[in-house]
């Protein structure tokens, strides 16, 4: 609707004439509309679509549209607060391009892998689909295939896919993105603590009087953790920040203690920390002696690549072995770390002695509460879990743990890699509560609640991302379905593995999602999705604070929740599919059933009514299946953690309050877990327990610095990390349809320092072309930008599908949680 | 100088009886608008002039009217016309 | 023509399966993944000062001037040099919002609320572009105004 000036003083001219005189005026774009009838919006909460953080938000709703959204006031979170990309969550789901039908490729007719692609209805795309699922089982059995899910699923989304897939194709091959993002996190947490997920929470940040930031831009990244802890510095002069990272980015505009280091040697730093907490006498020794043991690590444990890279055949440990570890003691690893003295980790890491010493007093002095925050430079790292590890030390020795202030944090990416691919488990080797597919008591424990007989659960670990994209590519895995995730942008290597792994002729990729994106692109199936308030959902934040919403609006055309999807699709499979007649001889109740009466009609999903929706919202597929389907899954879900130290309160609940903070006992939530008096995991009188271990100890471990697998060199001799920027979120497919959004951010750069700029001859604007051994990208010069590489290192954003950044990243993992390490890469940069 | 637009809301008071033929009459002038009435005779009306001394004859003109007992003016503003002419949509 | 002839020959041209489409990932353009792109100039920002509507009333609004090389950080706000409630009457631009003199707990402070110190997090520039795909949110005001659907009557066009 235009209106000029001029239009809107004549109106005012009209309006004051006619006020004047008590005339009452009715004007198309009148000023005050005062029938509250029609002002009053229906406002709810929800989460924000975005980032870990998991701020509150209150969405406006008129109409059947999303009109405006803001920071909830009363979210303990953000307390009112949203970032750029929170205050324009009500333009994300409108961009014109949405998609609203299936569409599979086709000529003739008929599904042809070169085909254009054409609308089906969802029978049709259901039809397809089921019968290349089924035609692989036939081939090649459960390995066959494969689905990649997503830490942006809600809960029962990931619930439902991984009962689908574990109890129902009997296959560990699901995997989600968050093993992308926080794998490595989750192995260190189970490697020290033998449980997942932050003992703090972000209550931390009022408490602290040091932050540390190691590999984390906050600012942009988790803004509004950022701005509390701005509140705090800023009001506080003694509060003290560190910052850590491979080039100078907006978290060093608060830096007292600003450190660059060369990329890798984190390791190095954080055992030169140890070593001066321990030469110093430092060590909270009561706390190490009751609480702690120690360990070493094994080494050279390789770099997740496929098996004849020369690296992995020379690596010890590549194999099974690469966290493994033997048990050791205090002084073998004071030992240990004493090689890490200031003078060889200044000299590896560039970073002057002074300034390491003064990060390790942060540590060692025993009246600095210290807060260190880590997310992608720690994890997407190939020794990304050791990062986690050597973390956890130093707070450990010095028992700055587990109290308010003293917290080792691990910040999560997405919103719900916590809440749902960790906590339900929809990883290759997971099941929910943390329990893993490997260990038998863990699979009798989930086929005990699913229903199954002894046996179903597949034992051995599936296909992870990486490995999910090789398969592909060597025809092992024949059909794959992606969700909620746009792994043709984000993953690795896209030109040697990922591309032609999808578009192999013998297999059959699905992509449900919203927009157009490179993966729909790549795909053979597309399936259009509902997003966000257009369906029932829930997400867990990183500070392990679950989040409930209503649907709100209606998901447009014949697009579907990711929810109704997957269980629609079970319809389509008969029992005697699936399972081998010798399973089903054990379980004869489901002969003649189908896998949707096996998952989801089994008394238990299906329990409650529909009638339960709370009055005044839609439930689409609540209406569709005629029960109440997220309660139903998430009562069966909560049955694993309860009582496990993962307890979640009731679903109703949920949906009154603005979150919870597991594990929730007797109706409170818990803020610190292993300490006694806010844990109510810990008795009284045991002060401390980490009791994801039968030991109740948490572990130290003893591992060294290990150079990445390529460094610079004289063909590549430039480092290039990416990541993200604040406007956008991930590869771009919701933030870049906002134009407010784009137009802050339009394209990808590449951040370069000014004098490297100068030795490439090239200027501000410039085009260029990175490679690396992998692929190349055009893009653009930035010399003046937010971020500031240092000399020899360069940034470019991976928002952009235009600019395809991972094309250069090699899939090269941590060995332990096959994270692949997105932050060091070589590449060449020359002029075009 | 660049040209400008005088924007005027006024008020005119006419017997109801009028009413009606009044307003047809100020609908004849290309510059005026009628926005709002009410059953004792009262019209709302906006001049878009080049001027203040177009926007008083008109005043003036539309007063002497048959049946108008008074033209009152409650709003002027003036603006360049290309200010005016920014969308603010 | 006779019309029973128009309606079969359409009949006989709608395909019993629809049509393909052109999909095409707008935030990529037309480029197949398997090739390189040819990347746009870095864009101009709009220096204007216009200030432009917000989608609804709690938006933080954009900034509609260039800020290369303002300086925010521990040491100084170079946007509160304008935009401060006591340099507002110099400089004439808007004052920060009264929302951010409030603190976490909602009291109003006498100066600005740290928690608000660094502007990017929620204001932003913006290129001078025209959006890659259009969006069609619709804001609460057009809603509020649109024509009761009454029989032929039709909307006031702007």
């Amino acid at each position: 609707m235009k209106l000029t000036r001029r239009d809107f003083i004549k109106q005012s001219a009209a309006v004051t004439a006619a006020s004047s005189v008590g005339i009452p005026i009715q004007s198309i774009a009148s000023n005050v509309v005062t029938d509250s009838s029609k002002t009053q919006l229906k406002w709810s909460k929800a989460a924000c679509r975005f980032c870990g953080v998991g701020c509150g938000v209150n969405v406006g709703v008129k109409d059947g549209r999303v009109v405006a959204t803001h920071g909830d006031i009363n979210a303990e979170v953000n307390r009112g607060l949203n970032c750029v990309k929170g205050y324009f969550l009500s333009k994300i789901m409108y961009g014109k391009d949405r998609l609203t039908q299936p569409m599979l490729r086709m000529t003739n007719g008929k599904y042809d892998k070169n085909g254009e692609f054409t609308p089906v209805s969802w029978d049709a795309a259901f039809d397809i689909m089921a019968q290349k699922f089924k035609q692989a089982l036939k081939e090649k059995g459960p390995a066959g295939i494969g689905m990649f899910g997503s830490g942006q699923w809600t809960i029962w989304e990931g619930y439902a896919a991984a009962k689908l897939f574990k109890a129902g194709f009997r296959s560990n091959n699901i995997d989600p993105n968050a093993r992308h993002c926080m794998a490595s996190a989750v192995a260190g947490f189970m490697r020290t603590f033998g449980i997942d997920e932050p003992m703090g929470c972000y209550d931390d940040i009022e408490h602290a009087d040091a932050y540390v930031l190691w590999g984390s831009n906050m600012a942009e990244m988790h803004p509004i953790l950022w701005t509390r802890m701005t509140d705090r510095k800023l009001s506080s002069s003694q509060v003290k920040m560190a910052v850590l990272s491979t080039y100078e980015h907006r978290s060093y505009e608060l830096a007292d203690l600003p450190m660059i280091f060369t990329p890798q040697t984190d390791l190095a730093i954080l055992n030169y920390i140890a070593h001066y907490i321990i030469k110093n006498n430092k060590v909270n020794k009561d706390f190490v002696n009751k609480h702690t043991r120690f360990v070493v690590g094994n080494t050279e444990i390789g770099y997740g690549l496929r098996p004849d890279h020369p690296l992995q055949k020379a690596a010890k440990n590549a194999g099974p072995d690469a966290g493994g570890s033997k048990p050791s003691s205090f002084d073998e690893f004071a030992k240990f770390v004493s090689t890490y003295d200031a003078d060889y980790v200044s000299k590896l890491s560039g970073v002057p002695k002074d300034k390491l010493q003064r990060l390790a007093e942060m540590y060692a002095d025993p009246k600095v509460k210290v807060m260190s925050f880590f997310t992608m430079g720690a994890n997407q790292h190939t020794r990304g879990v050791w990062v986690s590890n050597l973390i956890y030390n130093i707070h450990l020795l010095t028992g700055k743990i587990s109290t308010p202030g003293n917290s080792p944090f691990s910040l999560t990416g997405q919103p719900s890699a916590c809440g749902t691919a960790r906590e339900v488990g929809t990883f290759s080797h997971r099941l929910p509560a943390d329990m893993v597919v490997a260990n038998p008591k863990h699979r009798e424990k989930a086929e005990q609640i699913w229903q199954l007989p002894p046996g179903t659960i597949p034992d051995k670990p599936g296909l992870h991302a990486v490995a999910q994209s090789r398969a592909l590519k060597d025809g092992k895995l024949n059909v794959y379905w992606t969700q909620v995730t746009n792994n043709m942008q984000a993953g690795p290597n896209v030109m040697q593995e990922m591309l032609p792994g999808w578009r192999n002729p013998n297999n059959f990729v699905i992509v449900s999602d919203v927009y157009p994106t490179a993966s729909t692109m790549a795909a053979d199936l597309i399936l259009p999705s509902a997003m966000w308030v257009e369906k029932e959902g829930a997400y867990g934040n990183a500070e392990r604070r679950t989040q409930f919403w209503h649907q709100l609006v209606d998901a447009p055309g014949e697009a579907r929740s990711d929810l109704w999807q997957l269980v629609e699709f079970s319809k389509r499979f008969k029992m005697e599919e699936v399972w081998t007649k010798e399973l089903l001889d054990q379980a004869p109740q489901w002969r003649g059933k189908t896998m949707y009466d096996l998952l989801f009609k089994n008394g238990v999903v299906d329990k409650f009514p529909a009638s339960q929706v709370e009055q005044g919202y839609e439930n689409h597929e609540a209406k569709h299946f005629g029960f109440y389907l997220q309660k139903g899954l998430f009562e069966e879900y909560a049955k694993f953690g309860r009582g496990k130290a993962h307890d979640l309160a009731d679903f109703d609940t949920y949906h009154q309050v603005r979150g919870l903070r597991w594990p929730v006992v007797d109706g409170k939530e818990t803020k610190w877990r292993f300490r006694e008096g806010v844990d109510p995991y810990v008795k009284a009188g045991e002060g401390y327990k980490f009791y994801g271990h039968p030991d109740g100890k948490a572990v130290i471990f003893a591992l060294p610095y290990e150079a990445p697998p390529e460094s610079p060199d004289k063909d590549y001799p430039f480092w290039m990390s990416t990541g993200r920027v604040l406007e956008h979120w991930h590869t771009g497919t919701m933030t870049r349809r906002v134009p407010e959004l784009y137009r802050a951010v339009p394209n990808a750069v590449c951040y370069m320092h000014p004098e490297d700029a100068k030795q490439l001859n090239v200027r501000r604007g410039d085009m260029i072309e990175v490679s690396s051994r992998r692929g190349s990208i055009r893009t653009r010069v930035e010399t003046r930008g937010r971020n500031k590489p240092p000399r020899g290192l360069v940034f470019i954003p991976f928002f952009d599908a235009s600019q395809m950044v991972n094309k250069l990243i090699l899939d090269a993992t941590d060995p332990i949680s096959f994270q692949t390490d997105f932050k060091k890469c070589p590449v060449n940069i020359r002029k075009v | 100088m660049e040209q400008e637009i005088h924007i005027a809301g006024i008020v005119v008071y006419t017997q109801p009886a009028q009413l009606e033929s009044i307003k047809s009459c100020i609908a004849e002038v290309p510059y005026a608008e009628v926005h709002a009435q009410d059953a004792h005779g009262k019209l709302v009306v906006t001049l878009e002039t080049e001027g203040t001394k177009r926007t008083l004859d008109t005043m003036d003109a539309i007063r002497a009217l048959p049946g108008v007992l008074d033209t009152v003016l409650v709003y002027q503003h003036a603006e360049p016309a290309s200010a005016l002419a920014q969308e603010i949509l | 023509m006779n019309v029973k002839k128009i309606l079969m020959t359409l009949l006989l041209l709608v395909p019993l399966v629809g049509t393909a489409v052109d999909l095409q990932d707008s935030m990529r353009g037309h480029t197949p993944l398997d090739q390189t792109t040819q990347p746009p100039p870095i864009a101009n920002t709009d220096n204007s000062d216009i200030r432009r509507a917000r989608n609804y009333a709690m938006q933080p609004p954009v900034i509609p001037h260039k800020i290369e090389g303002y300086q925010v950080d521990k040491n100084a706000n170079k946007c509160m040099m304008c935009h401060a409630r006591t340099r507002t009457q110099e400089s004439q631009a808007p004052m920060v919002s009264v929302t951010h003199f409030m603190d976490r707990d909602s009291n109003f402070l006498a100066e600005l609320s740290p928690r608000r110190y660094f502007c990017l997090q929620c204001h932003v520039p913006q290129a001078d572009l025209k959006p890659l795909v259009e969006n069609e949110f619709i804001d609460v005001d057009t809603i509020l105004s649109k024509p009761v659907k009454s029989a032929g009557a039709p909307a006031k066009k702007k």
